[in-house]
């Protein structure tokens, strides 16, 4: 977030680029962004349940990732968000795994 | 804003003939506006005010494996660059790095991606790979190096194609494909071969290159490394996407040594070229609709031993969750303590 004007950005990860941005008017499609970042983060809190995590905004371009306990750990960008699950639950998403796609389906 | 400095990154096996290559395209008028980052001290066959040389020497970020690496040297030698590329009349306006024969180039790549300053000043416009038509399959067939040289080239170079004992084109172009289906391959000897338009022209996203993948769904010669092809529903939702795949180079980013594709999405009217290297994904590119008339989304990969089966379905699976309405309107509440110490007990 812009600290003077109370903007959300957009994000600068590879991840935010899914529609080209409007050089003069970059954020103009703001709403878009939001709604896009917003089933991300649906999509993550079903992945992250599976280990006992959850995901929320943070500051509009990273995200907060929280345990049972009340702990939290930053991830910067998408990328982040995985080795912060890590520390956090001590375990690892891995999307090829049979047995986590099952429990996320069910999750 | 400034322009970014444009990049090509020129990369291959010790005594390819890369430098042979660098040479021809200064010689052939490219040496106006251009700045050359050799990776290896020694090679000073260049005039030297061209060159700024770049220490072989790797900085590791915590915790990261090589192909993290951040090339500080490389890192410091475009910055000069950049700089004199800033100034009033002597300025570049282009740069080339010559990687070390021996050097894996993903580092130079993620050293690109993950420096902000970099992102914001240098343009990497192209990865060329250079393969001798003399000892070029033995290299592939030898060495990992050489593998991973080709495997992230969005253009091959074969060279040496007149000297007795060379393979014939066809067949190292055999060879090539298979490592990476969506490199275009190029004959150095050609009459029409022309090293400034390789140099000048942005190849990381040409949608005829990436539609060249096409031809090729094979394992190498080496059972390790394979290259498959992902079809793509016709709007990919870009959010479940980009989820799955950020997490699929977390876990599994050593072992793919290469993504690269055209994706039609949720997000936009614009076609995506997205491509990357090992854990490091560039921004996607944005393409025309008619750049890409007819041209259903895929995905590329280069991996090291990992088949497409378990690649599909757990593509398929992330996309059926973001389908459910359920799974994406929702959003859960962090778990209870009470129900962690639950879990724990």
């Amino acid at each position: 977030m812009c600290e003077v004007c109370a903007i959300f950005g957009a994000g600068e990860h590879w991840s935010d680029f899914g529609r080209l941005r409007d050089e003069q008017f970059p954020f103009a499609d703001i709403q878009h962004t939001r709604a896009q970042r917003k089933r991300r983060i649906a999509l993550l809190n079903r992945l992250l349940s599976t280990l006992g995590l959850s995901c929320e905004e943070w500051d509009g371009e990273s995200l907060v990732i929280l345990d049972g306990r009340g702990r939290s750990n930053l991830a910067p960008t998408l990328s982040d968000v995985w080795s912060a699950a890590e520390r956090l639950s001590g375990r690892a998403i891995d999307p090829l795994d049979p047995v986590f796609l099952e429990a996320v389906v069910h999750a | 804003m400034l322009e970014r400095l444009p990049l090509v990154v020129v990369t291959g096996f010790l005594g390819s003939g890369k430098t042979t290559l660098v040479r021809r395209f200064l010689d052939g008028g490219g040496a106006v506006g251009t700045g050359v980052i050799v990776n290896e001290f020694g090679e000073t066959g260049l005039d030297h005010k061209l060159f700024v040389h770049a220490a072989d020497q790797v900085e590791l970020v915590d915790g990261g494996c090589l192909c993290c690496a951040r090339r500080g040297d490389v890192a410091r030698a475009l910055h000069d660059l950049v700089g004199q590329s800033r100034r009033a009349g002597g300025g570049f306006t282009r740069a080339v790095i010559e990687t070390s024969g021996l050097a894996d180039p993903a580092p130079i790549i993620a050293t690109l991606a993950n420096n902000p300053w970099l992102r914001a000043h240098v343009e990497l416009i192209g990865v060329i790979g250079v393969v001798d038509a003399v000892a070029g399959l033995r290299n592939l067939e030898a060495y990992d190096e050489a593998r991973r040289q080709v495997a992230i080239a969005d253009t091959v170079v074969v060279t040496k194609g007149d000297l007795r004992g060379a393979t014939p084109l066809a067949e190292i172009t055999r060879t090539v494909r298979a490592i990476a289906p969506d490199a275009a391959v190029l004959d150095a000897q050609d009459a029409d071969f022309r090293p400034a338009s390789l140099m000048a022209a942005r190849t990381c996203d040409d949608p005829a290159g990436i539609r060249s993948s096409f031809v090729a769904e094979a394992v190498t010669h080496r059972e390790t490394v394979g290259s498959f092809v992902l079809a793509l529903p016709t709007q990919v939702d870009w959010p479940a996407m980009t989820v799955w795949l950020s997490a699929l180079l977390h876990v599994h980013g050593t072992r793919i040594l290469r993504v690269k594709g055209l994706v039609r999405t949720t997000a936009g009217q614009e076609a995506l070229v997205v491509h990357g290297v090992q854990h490091t994904m560039h921004p996607p590119s944005h393409l025309r609709l008619a750049d890409t008339d007819d041209t259903p989304s895929f995905l590329v990969f280069i991996t090291n031993g990992m088949g497409k089966a378990q690649v599909e379905c757990s593509l398929a699976a992330f996309l059926a969750l973001a389908a459910d309405p359920v799974a994406a309107g929702r959003s859960r509440p962090p778990p209870s303590a009470a129900s962690q110490l639950e879990i724990g007990a």
